[in-house]
């Protein structure tokens, strides 16, 4: 019942937060003498309105349903993994040399070795911070975010030198074998099983937060880390157990991304993935199941964005200031939340007691 | 490797330096007074794009700094309203300000100029370029140190100023206490949040600077992005330099210099990425060696402590 209520009450505040975001960027097409209406209506008839559309939103929602999953679960042992971006262009880049290197494997080999490589370096790419901020208490919100620099500059070395593709212009590798590509889940619109992935891997974390141990460990550090220790939970341990299942998440969004649509690894493949995701997450409060949801509507906003522009003349970059004003209007309803919890919190401690 | 091609690098490091240092002035008022404001880099690209924008609008270039630096304090303001006034995490605040200023700059870029990709025009006015006379006689000298933008010699000349501010005036001593001993500062009668909100400002000024050197200094162009990564490496100085401001404008150099000798071997085909890491990777290291010296204190202190609870107990 408690449950029902919560969920209730975090969706229509996630409604209310879209709704806001959209009056907000009707306010800005007025201001700039566009017709708000025909604009949106472009939007979603171009992320929604055929077959190849929803082939694309599928694509765009699986990576970053899975990378936003990868901050959700760091975040929510109370370790923040900032560095998705450059631990999913390690895993891509994995994936795709071992995907374009071994030639004449069948799929069921081939694929999950891709899949094996992309999460051994995915982990990698997160332990390291991990294991500095469990060791040593170095800020893992710095080291990540300097650490997707290194990591940005050092798959661009690996695409531009030893694992060229020397036809293409500029810093991509050759496309991966066949037997290295995700099998099909409707063949004419060329759309890949790359969804199924997310949203497994979603319901595995979301099985993981509330039904073992270990999930509720994390939840017990994420609150509060001293009282965790003092209750017999190993912090950093747990933490970095956070981290390692953080970098699986990544290098399976980055094998995702090479084996399930692009075929390929290039410079920044996780560009629009990688703090995009950490902006579900935020929204999402690390909750798996509101990750879907969060996911599919800013990939329709992200994907509507260019009919925008071609049926009301809207810049298509708009929705990239609605998405990130977002993420300021979320923290501004914590703050609302904040004014009004303590009446709420006397309601329901009222409640409790009855 | 002849002596020309070495001074001609050293020149360049000290030219790329200049965004570092002052945005990195910006970050360690801000930091010491205890918020570290990970959207140097959204700052900048938004003092670079009004930069470009005043200039645009009013052939001037003094105009172009003063839109930047407005644009900037506008946009402290938003971060100081969600941050000192709202309490949200510095952080989440960071990371969504940095975002909003990359669309926000392609998306005015296409509102004003019309254009995607970059914006250049004849009506820009850049800041002009400083020639000492005097220096044109001593022959290494000159090749290092004439002929830079204004603002090379204005950031050089702002860390000593910031190194004066710093230590030298009740202000810096507040700064630092609004970071290490808030609640010490509050009760001498002194409102944190105000030393905060000075902080914030004086933050945001400097990245409207640094901004504005980076369209206007020797580009004249507004460039999608064009901050690339320059305000996570300002911020990497400031943390290596701590509170102080020698120590950050020294790591700077070494950053200026790490990107000069990048752009120099990429022209002759040599893979320029290890170079690129450099400014990284010692910021992670310096994380490391600080956060080991300080739980060797934290270990030794224990000793002592434990020592002391043993003798007495003995006694």
């Amino acid at each position: 019942m408690k449950t029902t209520k919560k969920a209730i009450s975090a969706a229509t505040s996630i409604v209310g937060v879209f709704i806001a975001t959209m009056i907000f960027g009707a306010a800005i097409m007025l201001l700039i003498g566009k017709d708000p209406l025909l604009a949106y209506k472009a939007m979603f008839s171009y992320a929604l309105g055929d077959v190849s559309a929803i082939a694309n939103l599928m694509n765009r929602s699986m990576a970053l349903i899975l990378s936003a999953l990868c901050y959700a679960v760091a975040a929510n042992a109370g370790i923040y993994n900032l560095g998705g971006k450059g631990q999913i262009e390690l895993g891509a880049i994995a994936a795709a040399v071992v995907g374009y290197k071994f030639i004449g494997l069948p799929i069921y080999i081939h694929l999950p070795l891709c899949i094996l490589a992309a999460m051994v370096m995915g982990i990698l790419g997160a332990a390291i911070p991990g294991y500095l901020r469990v060791k040593w208490k170095v800020d893992e919100v710095i080291s990540t975010i300097m650490l997707n620099s290194i990591f940005f500059n050092f798959t661009s070395y690996l695409a531009n030198y030893p694992f060229r593709d020397v036809t293409r212009w500029s810093g991509t590798t050759p496309p991966v074998e066949e037997s290295a590509r995700l099998p099909y889940l409707v063949q004419s619109i060329d759309l890949r099983s790359g969804i199924i992935v997310g949203l497994i891997a979603a319901a595995v974390i979301y099985w993981l937060f509330n039904y073992t141990n270990q999930g509720y460990r994390w939840k017990m550090i994420g609150l509060n880390p001293r009282f965790s220790q003092y209750g017999g939970i190993n912090v950093g341990k747990d933490q970095m157990k956070a981290m390692v299942v953080s970098g699986l998440l990544s290098g399976l969004t980055g094998a995702v991304l090479v084996c399930g649509s692009n075929y390929r690894f290039w410079e920044s493949i996780a560009g629009p993935y990688g703090w995009d995701g950490v902006l579900v997450a935020m929204l999402a409060g690390n909750n798996p199941l509101a990750i879907i949801a969060i996911s599919f509507v800013f990939s329709v906003f992200k994907n509507g964005a260019l009919g925008m522009e071609q049926v009301a003349s809207v810049p298509s970059d708009l929705t990239g200031v609605l998405l990130a004003a977002l993420i300021l209007f979320i923290t501004g309803r914590e703050f609302v939340s904040i004014i009004f919890r303590k009446r709420k919190h006397i309601v329901l401690v009222e409640e409790e007691v009855n | 490797m002849n002596a020309d091609f070495l001074l001609d690098v050293l020149g360049t490091g000290l030219r790329m330096a200049t965004p570092f240092i002052l945005a990195g002035l910006g970050g360690l008022i801000s930091l010491s007074a205890g918020d570290l404001n990970i959207s140097l880099e959204g700052f900048m690209l938004i003092g670079a794009f009004f930069a470009v924008l005043g200039s645009y609008l009013f052939e001037s270039f003094v105009v172009g700094i003063c839109f930047a630096v407005l644009a900037t304090i506008i946009y402290g303001l938003l971060f100081g309203l969600f941050t000192i006034k709202l309490k949200a995490d510095v952080f989440v605040v960071g990371i969504a300000l940095n975002l909003l200023a990359s669309e926000a700059t392609v998306f005015f870029s296409r509102l004003f100029f019309n254009v995607r990709g970059s914006f250049s025009d004849p009506r820009i006015e850049g800041i002009p370029n400083i020639h000492i006379a005097f220096l044109d006689k001593i022959p290494v000298l000159d090749q290092l140190f004439n002929d830079h933008s204004a603002f090379v010699y204005l950031s050089w000349i702002m860390i000593f100023i910031f190194w004066f501010l710093i230590y030298r005036t009740p202000y810096g001593f507040y700064f630092r206490a609004a970071g290490e001993h808030p609640e010490a500062l509050e009760t001498t009668g002194i409102r944190v949040n105000k030393i905060r909100w000075i902080a914030n400002i004086i933050c945001s000024i400097m990245c409207g600077l640094a901004g504005a050197h980076l369209s206007l200094g020797y580009l004249k162009m507004f460039v999608d992005d064009m901050t690339a990564g320059r305000g996570f490496i300002a911020l990497s100085a400031v943390i290596f330099g701590g509170s102080n401001p020698i120590i950050m404008a020294i790591t700077s150099f070494l950053f200026g210099l790490a990107e000069g000798i990048s752009l120099r071997i990429q022209n002759m085909g040599i893979p320029s990425q290890f170079t690129l890491m450099l400014p990284y990777i010692t910021t992670i290291l310096a994380l490391i060696i600080r956060a080991v010296r300080k739980n060797k204190k934290i270990a030794l202190l224990a000793t002592i402590a434990n020592t002391e609870n043993k003798i007495e107990s003995g006694n």
